[in-house]
């Protein structure tokens, strides 16, 4: 490479999903020469669709969801226990929710939206570099003194900037090489994944409105637990778009080993149930696609900054696992936070671990390590009491039929029949201890 | 001195891995329904010409004929060490290779002087390997097609190689030429063709791409041009095998079963 082609950026950001972007996005706007790289052929096309919460996106582009190619805004919520052919299910909306602000959350196809998003990354300065891998970090130094300053490229290039932000997602090669390079303190507990699988189901837009009971401009977001999961830490989702469902379930890895089952097995049990199988009747398969989640919580979070860099989004494992399962919204604080903190840095010339401190701080006054903090027994609760998501929701599904099955009894037998069927089996200390610890989860 | 070399590119339906129906009730494409690439012999046929370029310096100008739907085939070329580039701002929808290959020839008269003109055989959604044939008749060189490897370059000549039975022929032509480029570089050579390079990414991203209008390419109204279309396209439906269980102790079931396959039922 002669000389004139050296280029050295202020910040490289690995990674152009939620973390990435809102990381290019914000130090971009701030004046910062950014250089994002994306190994996808563009943002997003390593995605296929989900939910996005819109609380830190709307700070950054007020109103974005006029402009953003969104779905559908989630105006109903719905908990479905399925059992073998019963479910019982709690559903909740508000009109608010259908007007804007939406309740910042919104079914998106990510290869959309991560696009547009890139496109306005990218209006704000940032330059894109889509297609291309990051192997690894460039170092300078040694020991305590080594410091990232810059990315070696697939095919022998290399770039130099002052900081790097990853944001290469939860299978995180680059930010896992950096941690051992850099020797940042590992989390209290290893990381944990979780599959996500995802179908696209096209549908007609009338024909999902009428089934779903929404109107043109509502969608409804639906979480599944029980007997598809039987054995497994995990459930299913499907949300709504406009021409299309999404339709998914995830689950721990290390859980689907334990049970011997293939995540497709557990698809087509989620399919075959009555009540999901009415769903998607019809539907056409557009796209399917798999996913990692870190799942490990705040125990799994590991020292997040040294000299010259910073890990953001689902590399840093900001998942929340809660019944809430949220991370675009968290991935996107993080960016924000790293490119607040690297904005810092240059006006003071320090990139160094001290120099960056400031992204620790961040983090834990917002939102992000604050949530995390609150759900770090999820992991813990939700493996220690694996009959929180399958006992307890046959028990209750069981109990509802049971006491609203029609039939030549007197009502009050039926209702002590229903009673002790419901009791029976069911380990009383250990349920009170598990409804105990399953506050952790809410 | 260096030689010129000009290569053309084309963005076309992506034909891997299609799902659902990609044709609508008239039997016309469903737009929405597939992807486009950047047609993996024209890639080969770039690959060819940054090779002389690496080898023994060339400048090489990569042509296209149309707005990009999705991906950006002229700005691939820049990425990946193409000297200039030019669009030529026609609509390719409806127009035939006899009329692409005017618009072409009119851009490349304007381009300046070439000495070899480089493009990919076939085109994987039409397979009919016109557009090489009828560039070389508009232009007035010779053509040699199904083109493995360029393996002489200059002064003056070129000389392609080409599998024929049981071996190669090698084939001298006189500059100007066209070769058409066939799939074996992409074959033999996992690293061919080459991928862009990102620091030609940065630089070329906002790089401007001259547009040469069909006046200008002495060709005004291409449709004019046209002598052939697409009446209409047929899907074949997909063969579904379905399994039957049998029951094996059953004399009856096994003979049925015997019956329907002798009957190719």
């Amino acid at each position: 490479m002669s000389d004139d082609d050296q280029v050295k950026m202020d910040a490289i950001v690995v990674g152009g999903g939620p973390a990435g972007l809102s990381a290019a996005y914000a130090m971009a706007k701030a004046g910062l020469e950014v250089m994002l790289v994306e190994r996808g052929e563009t943002c997003g096309s390593k995605n296929v669709g989900g939910l996005v919460y819109g609380t830190v996106l709307n700070k950054l582009i007020p109103n974005f969801f006029e402009k953003a190619p969104i779905e559908r805004p989630v105006s109903r919520r719905t908990l479905v226990f399925l059992g073998e052919g019963e479910h019982v299910s709690m559903n909740f909306g508000a009109d608010e929710w259908s007007r804007p602000p939406f309740n910042n959350t919104f079914v998106v196809h990510r290869s959309q939206f991560d696009r547009w998003y890139s496109k306005q990354a990218e209006a704000a300065g940032a330059n894109l570099i889509e297609g291309m891998v990051v192997e690894d970090l460039v170092y300078e130094g040694s020991n305590g003194g080594r410091k990232a300053v810059g990315v070696k490229l697939r095919g022998d290039e290399e770039f130099r900037a002052d900081v790097v932000v990853l944001a290469d997602g939860a299978n995180c090669l680059v930010s896992e090489k950096a941690r051992a390079d850099l020797g940042l303190k590992p989390g209290l507990v290893k990381q944990e994944y979780a599959i996500g699988v995802k179908e696209i189901l096209g549908l007609p837009r009338g024909t999902i409105e009428d089934r779903f009971n929404l109107d043109p401009h509502e969608g409804v977001a639906i979480d599944f637990f029980g007997t598809p999961f039987e054995g497994l830490v995990g459930g299913g989702f499907l949300y709504t778009a406009k021409d299309s469902i999404h339709l998914g379930f995830a689950a721990r890895i290390e859980s689907l080993t334990h049970a011997g089952l293939s995540p497709n097995e557990v698809m087509d049990v989620l399919k075959a149930h009555p009540v999901v199988r009415k769903y998607i009747r019809g539907a056409e398969l557009l796209e399917y696609s798999a996913h990692m989640i870190p799942e490990g919580g705040y125990n799994a979070v590991t020292e997040l900054h040294g000299n010259g860099v910073m890990i953001t989004g689902d590399a840093a494992g900001f998942v929340n696992m809660s019944i809430y399962k949220e991370g675009t919204n968290h991935a996107m604080e993080s960016g924000v936070c790293a490119a607040e903190t690297a904005i810092e840095a240059k006006k003071r010339g320090d990139f160094s671990a001290q120099g960056l401190a400031g992204y620790r701080d961040r983090l834990n006054q917002g939102v992000v390590m604050k949530d995390l903090k609150k759900y770090r027994k999820v992991s813990e609760v939700l493996e220690g009491s694996p009959d929180l998501l399958s006992l307890y929701p046959k028990k209750v599904n069981r109990l509802m039929i049971d006491l609203f099955t029609v039939g030549s009894q007197t009502k009050s037998e039926t209702q002590k029949r229903a009673i002790k069927a419901f009791l029976t089996g069911l380990p009383k200390f250990r349920a009170i201890r598990d409804l105990i610890r399953a506050r952790h989860l809410a | 001195m260096a030689i010129n070399i000009v290569v053309v590119v084309r963005e076309v339906w992506d034909t891997r891995d299609l799902s659902g129906s990609v044709l609508d009730g008239a039997g016309a494409v469903r737009a929405g329904a597939m992807e486009t690439r950047f047609e993996p012999e024209d890639l080969n046929a770039l690959e060819a010409a940054l090779r002389i370029k690496d080898a023994q310096g060339a400048q090489v100008t990569a042509i296209a004929v149309g707005e990009t739907r999705s991906v950006d085939v002229l700005r691939e070329c820049l990425y990946r060490g193409a000297d200039k580039v030019v669009r030529v701002g026609a609509d390719p929808a409806g127009l035939d290779d006899q009329a692409l290959a005017a618009l072409i020839a009119g851009a490349i008269a304007k381009a300046g002087p070439c000495d070899l003109v480089l493009v990919g055989t076939a085109v994987p959604d039409a397979e009919n390997s016109l557009l090489g044939r009828h560039l070389a008749a508009a232009l007035g060189v010779p053509a040699v097609s199904w083109v493995d490897a360029v393996e002489e370059v200059g002064p003056g000549r070129a000389v392609a190689k080409r599998a024929v039975e049981m071996g190669y022929e090698f084939v001298e032509v006189p500059f100007p030429a066209l070769l058409s480029m066939g799939v074996a570089l992409l074959e033999d050579d996992p690293r061919a063709p080459r991928p862009a390079k990102a620091m030609l990414k940065l630089k070329m991203k906002k790089a401007e791409v001259p547009v040469v209008s069909p006046a200008d390419a002495g060709a005004a109204d291409p449709a004019a041009l046209v002598a052939m279309k697409v009446a209409t396209m047929e899907a074949i439906a997909p063969r579904v095998i379905e399994s039957q269980q049998v029951d094996p102790e059953s004399e009856a079931a096994l003979k049925g079963m015997l019956d329907a396959v002798l009957k190719g039922e």
